[in-house]
């Protein structure tokens, strides 16, 4: 299992470097160059011309890319040009709330679609199992940030259970943590929990008529035991896939909901880079969503390794 | 699953009753999303007032008859901006999914048809946009290009390029082994034409059902962008941004943000609908697994064991350990009725005794089988009959008690081992999970016993084994543990569903001899199912031939084969070219195949296929009548003189 994680782990380089190049690219294709993005499009050849001498920008590419993966590798992703801060500093005292929200909305999405899709699974066609399809159906098409407002306008401004914006760190008051992350985490956490029961219901009834569980029941062990132990590990399998996919895509999703709660997350910096082409804003966020692909599959490919001894042993 | 546990006509039409209620629901969506863009086309012509116009007079009104949906802050009618709403959204995703499919697709035919290096570096390539979320590539595309609605169309459109590459290309990988593909290639036609004319058709279908699925996705990032402010400005009113636009009013007037976000919702439930439903018209539904038996060759085991003489001398007790009356199984048809793939099946098992359980596919043994187990597959049941294990009634046990008999009293061995192991758990746990739930014993114990039933049935190495996985296993040896696990508490009922016939035959004899070492051992009764009347001949005491359901003739085998009193035992020996156990097993092949039970007809099952027919045999419902020392026989003209 450890030279397994280990072949896993190894194999991320290449993709990370791959992901580094792009990102670096998306400075350099800028129409007109960053020194015009830099200064404006009224400003001077000359000045134009000075200031790309100063960023080196006359260098071959790569040795431009040789030298801001050298910094990047040391932490630094250079200052962002609209905040007139290192990039890297914005993006560390944004994260937890980003993370909160992603840690958060999956694990309600996972619990909560895990437990609906066997429930579902474990008797197909019967009225149960009809009503959390239906629910799922629906939930797969809801917009997250939709859910997000219409959580919002009851459960805050109409009940006031939870504040209606805004977010406290956890480090100050962990209670009101707490309430500021939980509304943006089920809006996250619903249409996640949505597209993992379709998954594990599907995976699960496959998995139930199978000749290996029906050799299960022949040996007269308990039903739980079959269930939990005979069905559910292989039933996991194509589940994982899809939760690998989901925590993919719960980060940019959070995009949306951190807007709805005005949340000081990496939302709002994400579209301040898009809009006012803050290039290394951007590519700190690019980069960000990059690593935390990467850290995702890595995590998603152990636990393949776990769940089917074919993958570990081989 | 062999024969009539997969009961071909029953299921077939409940899946496709099943796929026509499916079918309605995409008809549905498939209907409101043409729905959808002829708004989109007349919007202008229709919608009660302009999309920007404005009565501060009324401004955040609730619906009324001058406003259906109400009024937002500015006084602007939401229907109508809906309604404009939705000629922007559809049109967005219409442009991106159509960028998706013309930037993927020729590059998934092209990579999967040439393959080679080609084929690597662009998946490389795919693969690594692939990783990112959709939502983030376009976002970089934006950051450089700029953020008017057709851009970030455009980079969405580029971002979900990735996944109509990766489906075509495997689509194609697959198609271009096709025999059609190798003679259009042999006709000299050039690639471009091959892929596009031969190839393409072939997987539009299942690209129509991708590019519906991704229809739901693409609305939804174009919804999400514009809620963000990038994509559609201020001036145009999708979706999304009429959505952002009622954020600012939500303590005030949240109503404001239901239509919005309803059109979004109901528009990407349509698709997704609509996908799934073509998904499973194409047969992709994953409900059914199909199953395949493998056999596993090369298996090199060698040790021989036993003399081979025969158990059935040994022991002599006329006690019932299984007895079978009237047995019936049924599974829910189409237009509601019932269909019976177990008609009327009567069985007796004497302890020490083997009874051969001989058919065609589709005769409903293994049915017989699970049923007898109380396993019939769900949505099946016992209609009626009973099965008696030692003087116990088994068909009216709770499941809960059923449990504590099945593996204990009785266990069967299934045809194929692989798949009736766990792939995911070890041999130990497999083993020792029921030796805990039927005799208590502790994991230490546990374990002791599975080493003693592996040696029982020869595993070489059984400790390694024990920790060992299925697939770590030879076809042979999977089958040893089977049977070691259906051994595990020495059961006085043994069901045997064909354990022989995936495997090769040095491995066949090996574990006949097996079987009829821990008979002679336990003194179990052995319900052998089969196709080989070779494994009858030499295995078996008695032998009841099943056909359609129905048991049509048993007897004891010397008797059986001597003189068959039933044309499909007569037809059925007929095609036997010896019966030398190392010899060649033919599949006996009569005329025609056994019929879908839906078909079966009411009178004799075997009219159809049989050689002696007559008009009587079709009338009614055929009995099983006793034709001498323990031997019956279902047929109208049994007793007619100079037949047999
Ligand atoms: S009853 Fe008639 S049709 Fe049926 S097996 Fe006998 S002869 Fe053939």
């Amino acid at each position: 299992m450890l030279k397994y994680g280990l072949t896993r782990l190894a194999a991320t380089v290449p993709l990370l470097l791959a992901m580094s190049v792009l990102v670096f690219l998306v400075a350099t294709i800028m129409p007109g160059g960053i020194a015009v993005v830099l200064l404006g499009d009224n400003a001077s050849p000359e000045t134009v011309t000075v200031l790309e001498a100063q960023l080196g920008l006359n260098d071959p590419l790569p040795v431009q890319y040789a030298r801001w993966l050298g910094n990047a590798l040391q932490g630094n992703l250079g200052d962002s040009w609209t905040l007139k801060e290192p990039v890297v500093g914005v993006i560390v005292r944004r994260m937890p709330v980003t993370l909160s929200l992603a840690v958060g909305g999956m694990l309600i999405g996972i619990i909560l679609g895990l437990m609906l899709g066997i429930i579902a699974g474990l008797r197909p066609g019967s009225g149960v199992d009809r009503l959390i399809t239906l629910i799922a159906s629906i939930g797969v098409a809801m917009p997250a940030f939709w859910l997000a407002m219409l959580l919002a306008v009851y459960f805050a401004v109409q009940l006031r259970w939870f504040p209606a914006i805004g977010y406290t760190p956890l480090g100050e008051d962990p209670v009101k943590w707490l309430r500021s992350i939980t509304l943006p985490c089920i809006a996250l956490g619903l249409p996640t929990a949505a597209l993992i029961v379709r998954q594990m219901r599907s995976s699960f009834i496959t998995v139930l008529q199978s000749r290996y569980i029906l050799a299960a029941h022949a040996t007269g062990i308990p039903l739980w035991q079959v269930v939990s132990r005979y069905a559910l590990r292989n039933a996991l399998v194509p589940v994982v896939t899809v939760i690998g996919f989901r925590l993919a895509v719960v980060f940019s999703l959070s995009l949306a909901v951190e807007q709805v709660f005005n949340l000081p997350g990496i939302a709002s910096i994400t579209i301040r880079s898009v809009m006012m082409r803050d290039i290394p804003l951007l590519q700190g966020t690019v980069l960000l969503t990059a690593l935390f692909v990467v850290v995702t599959n890595l995590l998603i490919d152990l636990s393949y390794g776990w769940l089917n001894p074919r993958v570990r042993l081989a | 699953m062999t024969d009539a546990a997969k009961p071909r006509g029953v299921s077939g039409q409940a899946r496709v009753w099943w796929r026509l209620r499916q079918q309605r629901l995409a008809l549905i969506a498939a209907g409101y999303i043409l729905l959808l863009y002829v708004v989109a086309i007349i919007g202008p012509w229709i919608a009660p007032y302009g999309p920007m116009t404005g009565d501060l007079r009324s401004t955040l009104q609730g619906p009324s008859i001058a406003h259906w949906l109400g009024t937002d802050h500015l006084g602007r009618d939401i229907l109508s901006q809906i309604i404009y709403g939705t000629r922007l959204s559809m049109w967005a995703a219409l442009e991106a999914v159509l960028i998706a499919i013309i930037l993927g697709v020729p590059i998934g035919l092209l990579a999967g048809y040439v393959g080679g290096k080609l084929d690597r570096a662009v998946m490389w390539a795919v693969d690594l946009i692939f990783a990112l979320p959709p939502i983030m590539v376009a976002l970089g595309i934006i950051a450089v290009l700029g953020t008017t609605l057709d851009t970030v169309m455009a980079a969405v459109g580029f971002a979900f390029s990735t996944r109509f590459v990766r489906l075509t290309r495997g689509m194609t990988l697959t198609e271009r082994e096709e025999l059609y593909v190798d003679g259009a290639r042999v006709g000299g036609l050039d690639v471009w034409t091959i892929v596009s004319h031969h190839i393409l058709p072939n997987i539009a279908p299942a690209l129509i059902a991708q590019a519906a699925l991704q229809f739901g996705g693409v609305l939804l990032i174009e919804a999400t962008l514009s809620f963000l402010g990038i994509g559609a400005s201020l001036e145009q009113p999708s979706w999304g941004r009429l959505l952002s636009q009622s954020r600012d009013y939500m303590d005030a007037y949240p109503f404001l943000a239901i239509p919005s976000g309803a059109a979004i919702m109901l528009a990407v439930l349509a698709f997704n609908l609509l996908g799934d439903g073509l998904h499973t018209a194409l047969g992709r539904d994953t409900i059914v697994a199909k199953r395949k038996t493998k056999r596993r060759k090369g298996d090199t085991e060698t040790q021989r064991h036993g003399d081979g003489s025969n158990a059935r001398s040994l022991i002599k007790t006329n006690m019932t350990a299984l007895a079978i009356q009237g047995l019936q199984v049924r599974f829910p048809g189409a237009q509601n009725r019932e269909i019976e793939i177990v008609c009327d099946v009567s069985l007796d098992l004497k302890s020490g005794e083997t009874l051969g359980l001989v058919g065609e596919s589709g005769s409903g043994k293994s049915m017989t089988a699970l049923a007898t187990l109380g396993l019939v597959p769900a949505p099946g049941w016992i209609s009626n009959g009973s099965v008696q294990l030692g003087g116990r009634e088994l068909t009216t046990l709770p499941d809960s008690e059923l449990r504590r008999l099945r593996g204990k009293e009785m266990s069967i061995v299934f045809q194929d081992s692989f798949t009736s192991l766990n792939p995911s758990l070890t041999i130990e746990t497999q083993l020792t999970d029921p030796l805990r739930a039927h005799l208590g014993l502790n994991s230490r114990q546990a374990r002791e016993r599975a080493l003693e039933l592996l040696a029982l049935v020869q595993l070489p190495d059984p400790q390694r084994r024990l920790n060992e996985y299925p697939h770590q296993l030879s076809g042979g040896m999977a089958q040893r543990v089977g049977l070691a696990r259906a051994l595990a508490c020495q059961p006085s009922v043994l069901i045997a569903d064909e354990p022989t016939s995936a495997l090769d035959v040095t491995v066949q004899g090996q574990i006949l001899d097996l079987l009829k070492d821990a008979q002679r051992k336990f003194g179990m009764a052995i319900l052998f199912i089969t196709h080989d009347w070779g494994i009858v001949a030499e295995l078996c005491d008695r032998v009841a031939v099943m056909y359609a359901g129905e048991i049509v003739e048993t007897g004891k085998v010397d008797g059986v084969f001597a003189h068959p009193r039933h044309p499909y035992t007569r037809a059925l020996l007929a095609t036997l070219p010896g019966l030398d156990r190392t010899g060649t097993r033919s599949v006996p092949v009569i005329p025609g195949v056994v019929p879908p039970p839906q078909d079966w007809h009411k009178g004799c099952h075997f009219y159809p296929r049989c050689a002696l027919a007559i008009p009587a045999c079709n009338r009614n419902p055929v009995p099983l009548t006793s034709v001498g020392d323990d031997r019956q026989t279902r047929c109208v003209r049994a007793g007619e003189e100079g037949l047999w």
